[in-house]
């Protein structure tokens, strides 16, 4: 599966990297390809273009804020979760695109 | 026929006591008549009255009139005229006001809160710290019943009686001055004023003449002046009123015996002491070894007692409720001059914070002292001197204990000021082998008598100025008065026999007064040599650089002199055409304007290219904001008060001077003086290091989340990344409450933006036992991993590394080895290269 995500945490320093980081191991040990995009205190990194997010075959918004440029999703199905759920269970994250 | 003098009140603090009774001191000795008038409150006051001066209530840009009649007005009138417009301004300290918790809501640390903190008292804070020690409360002087109804005796005794009582108070005064220095001894001069003040004794021998007992007399008179003061505009005027009733307390003890006034207490350990006013005399009375404290009712930020206390250091609250004064004697009390409390029912758990607290703050003034004691280095390596401005000798010792390196500048106008005669070679030989032996062979600086129009002596004969500050001063007067100098120079040149000590000339603008220097500077060594007499070998001689035009020909004077130092007070003045005192022009007088950090890097690089030493002497070397300027320009040394010291080094060992050189040439390419501001308060953080040993604690023993995160704090503060650590943890909280940042495995990332840090930080607490932390596996943490990064901080660098260091905290070997490693160098080690790798 092609999957593509994005984090974003209240202060952008920490959780949205920690979240980053368990959703990209955690795919790739699955088999799945990931590419996730970080909305932090840097800004936007690692940014989902619209040939991403048009291959993608499931989007996860982790996030505890709005995400920024939404519109880039529309028309796409987005399973949203609090930062911390990706942090803590990955695996059911990513199981709940089906 | 009389004569008049107008002016503006140039004090920012009004005329009170202090420098009323400085110009009394200058009044004093003439006969004529010297009324002062305020044209704004209409009040007239004879000026060689303290006291009467005092109650004009004369504020900070009065419309006021001397008025002198006499046979000596002129002389009275042109002494009285230069003081006002030189060293009156001098008179005045800088006050320095803890500016009260504005916040009516206090908030306390959540750790604080958490310990069970419930019962306690709010006070402003005149002097920070804190402090335990057990209740002792000090009332009010109050005349005891028989004696205010006692009838008055012949009232010849009464007289005579008072006279006797004020003589015991001089002598006591003046025993008392001897031994003290600095801020008591200045209050203690502003009492004596009092003491002498004319007003006061025609108000007692008034208040005798309408058949009142001694002790009654004084009482009344005292209070006589005291309303006057109380109806002042100014609070600082109106808190001179503790200073008349010291005056009162110490005739009336005299007056009644010892048994007629109180005991002064005998500490027999820690105490705090609880009054609704305390006296300075009261203050000074007090076993200051075993004050820990004050709690003080009505006694504003600037009265003489918080001044005192202040310059002891112990921890002092104002405007307390009545209710915190009706403490128990005897009982336990915790002052919190920090947050702005006082604790009387303690529970166990505020107990602990206190002592964790103190035993932090102890930590963190021995760091300071030990910093103060070791010479100054940048973080990368490079070595500044910090060395200390003094007025007097006796200044030196304190100098030297905090931390100065050297004495960079030794003024020694004061040596010569208010006295009829110049001092001679003994006695200057006296002060200055002083400092040399205090300096115990560390460098010493001193300057050649530096003074002009504006600040006259009666023994240099200087015609009348319109300009003085353009006119005839510094080395300009010393080919007239040759026989002054080369007296000087032989104290100096004796002095140096004793260690080392450079001597410095003031004002040069041009070669031909820096030979004019050196030869009577010649002259001195060949007397002394010719007589035999022991003299320093070859004593550097240098020169201040504070006129423009020397700037210009550093070439020249390198050849003549073998060191420099840069007056930046004067010589930002006389290049900026602008005189900080007016407040017109104030705006303009700024050491960070762009062509003047050009002309100081100009001045640095001409000097140090012919392999001269150049210091800095000013207030320059004062501001934190320049600092990083100083460093980049390359000086040997920078001179500043002795106070600011500490601080200075340890904020100058905190940078790197590649930093600063870079942060100086853009500096030079600024444009104007905001543009420099802006990029000096702006600089990047990343000369302090992420995270050294010194930030990770192994073993801490935190029971609750509370406390840990108190205690990760505990090591910013302690690191110097912080000095509101209450504030931090506060930011930590909010975070922390949005949800746990506990995210499982034993680890957490507390983390904040905050504007109160001095530098990125990361923290690493391993705590002993698992602390519930409301963590997502509901396991308790054992390792917290504290991330704090500037609010102003717009760079990335460090967002970059704490992003990296999140996405490692989720892999299983970072945690397991963050889990094992029990040695801070060892952990930070690790953690460090795994953020480079």
């Amino acid at each position: 599966m092609r999957i593509v995500a994005v984090t974003a945490c209240p202060t952008g320093i920490a959780h949205t990297y920690m979240a980053a980081e368990k959703l990209e191991k955690t795919a790739q040990a699955l088999g799945h390809q990931i590419k996730v995009e970080t909305q932090g205190a840097m800004g936007i990194e690692n940014e989902l273009n619209a040939a991403d997010i048009k291959a993608a075959d499931g989007v996860i918004f982790a996030v505890d804020i709005a995400v920024e440029q939404r519109e880039r999703f529309d028309g796409k199905k987005v399973v949203q979760v609090p930062v911390q759920d990706a942090i803590k269970d990955p695996k059911g994250v990513i199981a709940r695109l089906g | 026929m009389a004569l008049e003098h107008r002016f503006l009140f140039p004090l920012p603090n009004g005329l009170h006591a202090r420098p009323a009774s400085h110009l009394e001191e200058i009044v004093r000795g003439f006969t004529a008549a010297i009324t002062f008038a305020n044209d704004r409150t209409g009040r007239t006051a004879n000026a060689k009255s303290v006291l009467a001066l005092v109650g004009t209530d004369t504020r900070h840009s009065d419309p006021c009139r001397l008025v002198f009649q006499g046979a000596d007005e002129e002389a009275a009138c042109s002494r009285v005229v230069s003081f006002l417009s030189g060293p009156f301004a001098a008179c005045d300290e800088p006050l320095v006001i803890e500016t009260p918790a504005a916040s009516d809501e206090l908030r306390l640390p959540r750790s604080l809160n958490a310990a069970g903190l419930q019962r306690f008292h709010r006070g402003a804070s005149a002097c920070r710290g804190v402090g335990q020690g057990r209740a002792m409360v000090i009332g009010a002087f109050v005349l005891p019943p028989t004696l205010r109804t006692q009838k008055a005796g012949d009232s010849a005794q009464e007289h005579a009686a008072v006279r006797a009582a004020a003589a015991a108070v001089q002598n006591d005064l003046e025993r008392s001055l001897n031994l003290a220095r600095g801020t008591e001894a200045a209050v203690l001069k502003a009492h004596l004023a009092l003491l002498r003040d004319p007003a006061l004794a025609e108000q007692i021998a008034t208040q005798i003449g309408s058949g009142r007992t001694a002790a009654q007399a004084v009482v009344a008179a005292i209070e006589t002046h005291a309303a006057i003061l109380r109806q002042a505009e100014s609070a600082y005027l109106r808190e001179r009123v503790l200073d008349l009733e010291d005056i009162g307390r110490r005739l009336l003890e005299k007056l009644c015996g010892p048994g007629g006034g109180p005991q002064t207490p005998a500490f027999s350990g820690p105490v705090v002491v609880f009054a609704e006013t305390l006296t300075p005399g009261q203050f000074l009375a007090l076993d200051r070894r075993l004050l820990r404290g004050l709690v003080l009712g009505n006694a504003g930020q600037t009265s003489h007692t918080v001044i005192l206390a202040r310059s002891f250091g112990i921890p002092t609250l104002t405007g307390v409720s009545p209710a915190a004064l009706a403490v128990a004697p005897g009982a336990e009390i915790i002052v919190d001059a920090n947050l702005g409390l006082v604790v009387s029912e303690i529970p166990t758990g505020v107990r602990c914070w206190y002592n964790r607290e103190q035993a932090k703050l102890t930590c963190i003034a021995q760091k300071l002292a030990s910093v103060a004691a070791q010479p100054t280095v940048t973080r990368d390596g490079r070595r500044i001197e910090v060395a200390a401005n003094i007025s007097s000798a006796e200044e030196a010792v304190t100098a030297f204990a905090q931390g100065a390196e050297g004495i960079g500048l030794f003024r020694t106008e004061l040596l010569f000021m208010n006295r009829s005669e110049a001092p001679g070679e003994e006695e200057q030989y006296a002060q200055y082998a002083a400092v040399v032996r205090a300096a115990a062979g560390r460098p010493v600086i001193i300057r050649t008598l530096d003074i002009g129009g504006d600040k006259p002596v009666p023994f240099l004969k200087f015609p009348p100025e319109n300009n003085p500050f353009l006119g005839y001063r510094g080395v300009r007067f010393y080919a007239e008065y040759s026989d002054l100098v080369r007296t000087q120079f032989r104290a100096l040149l004796r002095a140096a026999a004793l260690g080392p000590l450079k001597v410095m000339v003031p004002m040069v603008a041009c070669l031909e007064e820096a030979r004019t220097a050196k030869r009577l500077f010649a002259e001195a060594q060949q007397e002394l040599a010719a007589a035999g007499v022991a003299q320093g070998h070859e004593v550097p001689f240098g020169l201040m650089i504070e006129v423009p035009a020397a700037a210009f020909i550093l070439d020249e004077l390198c050849a003549e002199v073998d060191f420099f130092s840069i007056g930046t007070n004067d010589l930002t003045q006389y290049f900026l055409a602008a005189d900080r005192e007016n407040p017109k022009v104030a705006n303009l007088y700024s050491s960070l304007h762009p062509g003047f950090v050009r002309l100081l890097q100009q001045i640095v690089a001409g000097v140090k290219a012919r392999g001269r030493w150049i210091g800095l002497c000013g207030e320059m070397a004062e501001d934190a904001l320049a600092q990083p300027l100083l460093i980049g320009l390359g000086l040997d040394e920078i001179s500043l008060a002795a106070p600011r010291i500490a601080a200075t080094k340890a904020a100058l060992a905190q940078l790197a001077s590649a930093d600063c050189a870079a942060l100086l040439d853009r500096a030079l390419h600024c444009t104007t003086r905001d543009e420099v501001a802006q990029l000096l308060g702006a600089r990047p953080v990343s000369s302090a290091p992420l995270l050294t040993p010194e930030l990770a604690a192994i073993d801490v023993d935190c029971r609750t989340k509370e406390e840990a995160i108190c205690a990760a704090v505990d090591l910013l503060h302690v690191a110097g990344r912080t000095t509101r650590p209450e504030l931090i943890e506060e930011e930590i909280w909010q975070r922390e409450d949005t949800y746990s940042t506990g995210f499982g495995g034993g680890l957490a990332v507390p983390h904040c933006k905050s504007a109160h840090l001095t530098a990125n930080t990361i923290a690493i607490l391993k705590s002993r036992q698992g602390i519930e932390w409301g963590s997502v596996d509901g396991q308790p943490v054992r390792v917290a991993i504290l991330l704090a990064i500037r609010a102003d901080d717009h760079g990335k660098e460090h967002l970059k590394v704490f992003a990296k260091l999140s996405r490692l905290v989720v892999r299983d070997e970072f945690r397991e080895r963050l889990l094992a490693e029990t040695d801070p160098a060892a952990l930070t080690d690790f953690v460090l290269t795994a953020l480079n790798s």
